[in-house]
């Protein structure tokens, strides 16, 4: 080991995630929000093998619409929950669960392509920033401030309605408006690292600007916002699912829980099973990111838990 | 302590927010700007010809370099026009959004004042019980609260309360979308509830009342969750304080110790949380509450018809109302700046050393 | 006579993180009325426990094992939550070290004050704050009106400890316990303070027991003094007595920290130095827990934990009189 490589920095990663996963094994709301995440994420892939309506999945229309006997003609298409369709069937005749699944899919891949589009930004500001210091610092991290000050989903809709929704506009929107949580916290590690003694002794060693960052200040930089990409996956899922409700984020025929959910407002009075599973399946979803996220910060900070 | 003090954090901090709204209007126009696009072919109507967009692209200075476009905007804002929307036949932006913010407000107040009455005691007493059950069960209905959607959260109380309990109305303003041509409510303030009770329409009121449960219920129980958080750790912070075992020491009565000596302490960060309970819900909260409940006029509304999906989009349809948008977008931002400052101000009030 | 106040057999202990701190083994100590005593010891050496264990306000962590505190015969530690607060602040009321942590920042005195009274003399309005004013020139602060309207931090260290003792006063208490109260004020407040604390007992009626550091703190108000080490008092015997006629090796110790008076550089050497270090009390030295660091350590001292001997009026637990008794 050269004297400017970091210290031990991926033995050690290792050792203490092994540790902390030991940890948390023991807390059971940890346990049940990685099972949940799991078995969602391995249902959802799996969803095209396993599911008798693939097709339906993708977005064609049941045909012939299922007939269910009892159910008034106003809601043709929209059965109960059956042998043949356990969640029911919804507005098109499609098999619910199947389009649940796609739809936790479509989230899930929104939610991790937004999540590491908005650390690739945030840890490229806040690099930049830590690193070049001074007034880009300054002017870097007030517009952050200002990206801060209000929700990220409503400038999410201003480049919506610049670009018009669909599949791509929501990773574009989102992406471009999560990222400055990310930029705070890659600055804060990069100044804590850019600090070290083996920085400086890479620095005299004469290893260039863009050496340091690229072998030093940024492999340090992303363990810690590992975690807050945990937790905001949840948050990703849920914007996006409730741009998509409100008409400005994924279109129908793909599969989005947000949009199945703007789809059944109309059943409530006639299919409860309509407006029930889609969102319910959204909650356990978010409920169980946040969970993880939740957990894992109280056990590397227990003084927000206040032990 | 003097009042100067005060006085100076406050314009400090006043001038600030000016800085912030300037950013957001900086952020919005350019992000509206990632991919180039042109609205004069919206503004032309059907068929134009190539002088006609000419002419309009001339006239809104679409032709100038984008900071010049963008010192035009800002001039533009500041003298209080957002442009005009095209879905509500070209009617100016602003008083459109003026016009809808009272009842969307009133939303969004009733729900903050859910949040506090009944996210502060919870957390306090959460706070109390460190580790123990009652904590443990509002430690997981805070993290629930937070990953609810609140517009599937309105669907399911419509079908528990309005269709199988049938003890509330189910959507729209007293119940009925032609409620307001068969009790017509004279405006004063804008907003439904209050106009219904200053002029002393009492069965309206109560029929605009109860057609709001649902919807504040809805719109409170994040907030509830996020004030449970915040008041039981800032709370648990006081509680371990030196001053607390002098209160404790001279026979002070436990529930004053909690929820005087140490709610007091604990204030600062409880009411950001208020402030910015009361901005989200008034604003985004409330577009989902609208949509999902059927209630008009408000932001949800306005949006809903500007995304050319509403329920009674009058524009063109299938196209995004994009000058409305960045209007909401604005207004947006102006509300959450005034709801921090409004916070500054309640923190001093309550802890004079935050002006030192 | 009957002692106003009794402690018997005290056995106390933390969890910690690292184990068990055995603090008390079997602690025992009575107080008369209107007595002064004063408990001297090191950082560490389980003065301040004491002090919160007679008005139980323990820090959760600590547990009592066994043991009585007797205020007038009842039992303070087997009372509950409500009775307690019933003699805190009106029979038993404490004086803390560090006033500016020790009043609420964000409340006005005044709201401090009559808060205080209100609920310790019940009296209400404008007798309340009559009251108030009355006790605040008692401790000798000028201009009580615009002290009443001041913010905590608006008060010099030695104002705001006056305050504290006011409100400590309030309510005529048999007994009042203060804990360092001079150790975060500059010397010269400390001889105020100090001396106002003469005065305020001279007029009244009550018991104090003052926990403090110094030795030299404690012999200027003192009737008796203990001193106390690693959780044990050591000696306990009438202010002279210990002071001229000290018999533990500890107390000697602390006597010879004494700052002497050399002029101007008098108040550089503040804190008592003694040589080595309180004892880790998770793993206490066996027998007695000052043997490490005693100079006349004797075999017997490693093996055995003294009992009390009786010298001149003074107890002392210590194996070097044994044979004198």
């Amino acid at each position: 080991m050269r004297i400017t490589d970091s210290p031990r920095s991926d033995a050690w990663g290792f050792f203490r995630l092994l540790h902390i996963i030991r940890v948390l094994s023991r807390d059971k709301l940890f346990v049940f929000g990685v099972t949940v995440v799991l078995s969602l994420a391995l249902l959802s892939i799996a969803a095209p093998y396993v599911s008798p309506y693939t097709s339906q999945g993708y977005g064609e229309a049941a045909v012939p619409p299922p007939s269910c006997p009892g159910v008034p003609t106003e809601v043709a298409g929209v059965c109960p929950p059956s042998l043949l369709h356990p969640l029911g069937t919804e507005i098109l005749g499609r098999d619910l669960l199947t389009r649940i699944l796609f739809g936790i899919r479509t989230s899930l891949i929104i939610g991790l392509f937004v999540v590491i589009t908005a650390t690739a930004i945030g840890l490229f500001v806040g690099i930049t920033a830590a690193y070049i210091g001074g007034w880009v610092d300054e002017l870097l991290m007030r517009t952050t401030d200002v990206f801060l000050s209000f929700p990220h989903v409503i400038l999410a809709l201003v480049i919506l309605a610049t670009i018009g929704p669909n599949f791509y506009s929501v990773f574009i929107a989102l992406g471009a408006v999560w990222w400055p949580t990310f930029a705070r916290l890659a600055r804060g590690q990069a100044l804590s690292v850019k600090s070290q003694n083996y920085i400086l002794a890479a620095q005299a060693a004469g290893v260039g600007r863009f050496g340091i960052i690229f072998k030093h200040i940024l492999p340090n930089s992303i363990a810690p916002l590992t975690v807050q990409m945990a937790l905001d996956m949840g948050a990703s899922i849920l914007a996006e699912a409730g741009l998509s409700f409100l008409g400005l984020g994924i279109r129908p025929p793909t599969a989005d829980l947000g949009v199945m959910v703007f789809e059944s407002t109309n059943f409530i009075t006639t299919a409860w099973w309509y407006p029930v599973f889609p969102g319910l399946f959204l909650f356990l979803l978010v409920l169980s990111f946040n969970l993880i996220g939740d957990r894992v910060t109280q056990y590397l900070d227990p003084r927000l838990a206040g032990k | 302590m003097n009042d100067l003090n005060v006085g100076a954090y406050l314009v400090k901090r006043a001038l600030l927010t000016v800085v912030v709204v300037i950013g957001t209007i900086t952020i919005t126009f350019f992000l509206s700007h990632v991919v180039p696009s042109n609205p004069v072919i919206l503004l032309a109507g059907q068929n134009p010809t190539p002088e006609q967009i000419a002419r309009l692209t001339h006239e809104y200075g679409l032709d100038e370099p984008l900071y010049v476009q963008f010192l035009i905007y800002l001039r533009q804002v500041f003298s209080g026009n957002l442009g005009i929307s095209f879905s509500f036949s070209l009617q100016p932006v602003l008083p459109l959004v003026l016009q809808t913010l009272p009842n969307s407000m009133t939303l969004g107040a009733l729900a903050t004042l859910l949040a506090i009455v009944v996210g502060i005691p919870l957390g306090v007493e959460s706070a109390r019980r460190t580790g123990r059950k009652f904590d443990s069960l509002m430690r997981i209905f805070s993290v629930s609260s937070v990953a609810l959607p609140q517009f599937w959260l309105g669907l399911i109380l419509q079908l528990i309360f309005a269709v199988y309990l049938g003890i509330l109305p189910n959507a729209s303003y007293g119940g009925s979308l032609l409620f307001f041509d068969m009790h017509p409510v004279k405006t004063v303030t804008g907003s439904y509830l209050i106009d219904s009770l200053l002029t002393g329409n009492f069965v309206t009121f109560v029929a605009i009342a109860k057609s709001m449960v649902l919807p504040v219920l809805t719109l409170a129980l994040y907030p509830i969750g996020l004030m449970i958080k915040q008041t039981r750790s800032s709370v648990m912070a006081a509680l371990s304080q030196d001053y607390i075992r002098t209160a404790r020491a001279y026979g002070i009565k436990e529930r004053e110790v909690n929820y005087r000596f140490a709610l007091k302490n604990a204030l600062p960060p409880i009411i950001v949380t208020a402030a910015l309970t009361f901005a989200y819900s008034s604003t985004l909260g409330v577009i989902y509450v609208e949509e999902v409940f059927n209630l008009a006029p408000g932001l949800g509304f306005l949006l809903r018809s500007s995304t050319g999906t509403g329920i009674s989009s009058t524009g063109i349809s299938g196209a995004l109302d994009y000058q409305l948008i960045l209007g909401l977008a604005i207004v947006v931002g102006i509300f959450y700046a005034i709801a921090n400052l409004v916070a500054d101000a309640l923190q001093i009030y309550f802890d004079r050393r935050i002006a030192r | 006579m009957e002692p106003l106040l009794e402690i018997k057999d005290l056995r106390l202990v933390f969890s910690t993180e690292r184990g068990i701190l055995d603090l008390f083994q079997g602690l025992s100590l009575s107080l008369m009325s209107r007595e002064v005593l004063g408990i001297v010891g090191e950082s560490g050496s389980g003065k301040s426990t004491l002090a919160y264990t007679i008005i139980k306000l323990l820090p959760g962590n600590a547990r009592i094992l066994s043991g009585k505190v007797l205020l007038e015969g009842r039992d303070i530690l087997s009372m509950k939550e409500e009775e307690l607060r019933r003699i805190r602040g009106k029979e038993i009321t404490m004086v803390f070290q560090d006033p500016s942590t020790s009043l609420n920042p964000v409340f006005r005195i005044k709201d401090q004050m009559l808060t205080v009274v209100k609920e310790n003399l019940g009296l209400q309005g404008e007798v309340a704050r009559k009251r108030a004013l009355e006790l605040l020139k008692q401790v000798e602060l000028p201009d009580p009106e615009s002290i009443m309207n001041s913010f905590p931090f608006e008060l010099s260290g030695g104002m705001q400890q006056r305050v504290m003792i006011a409100m400590a006063l309030a309510a005529n208490p048999k007994l009042i316990v203060a804990d360092e109260p001079t150790s975060s004020v500059d010397a010269t407040i400390q001889t105020q303070i100090l001396s106002l604390l003469k005065k305020l007992k001279a007029e009244r009626d009550f018991s104090l027991i003052l926990i403090t550091h110094s030795i030299a703190v404690a012999k200027e108000v003192s009737d008796r003094i203990a001193v106390m080490y690693a959780g044990e008092i050591v000696e306990l015997g009438k202010v002279e007595t210990v002071i001229e006629k000290h018999l533990h090796p500890y107390t000697e110790a602390l006597l010879k920290s004494i700052p002497r008076p050399r002029g101007k550089s008098e108040m550089k050497r503040m804190l008592p130095v003694v040589p080595g270090q309180v004892p880790d009390l998770i793993s206490p030295p066996s027998g007695c827990r000052f043997h490490p660091r005693c100079p006349y350590a004797m075999d017997i001292c490693k093996a055995e934990r003294p009992p009390y001997f009786n010298k001149d009026g003074s107890l002392v637990m210590c194996w070097l009189y044994s044979e004198e008794r």
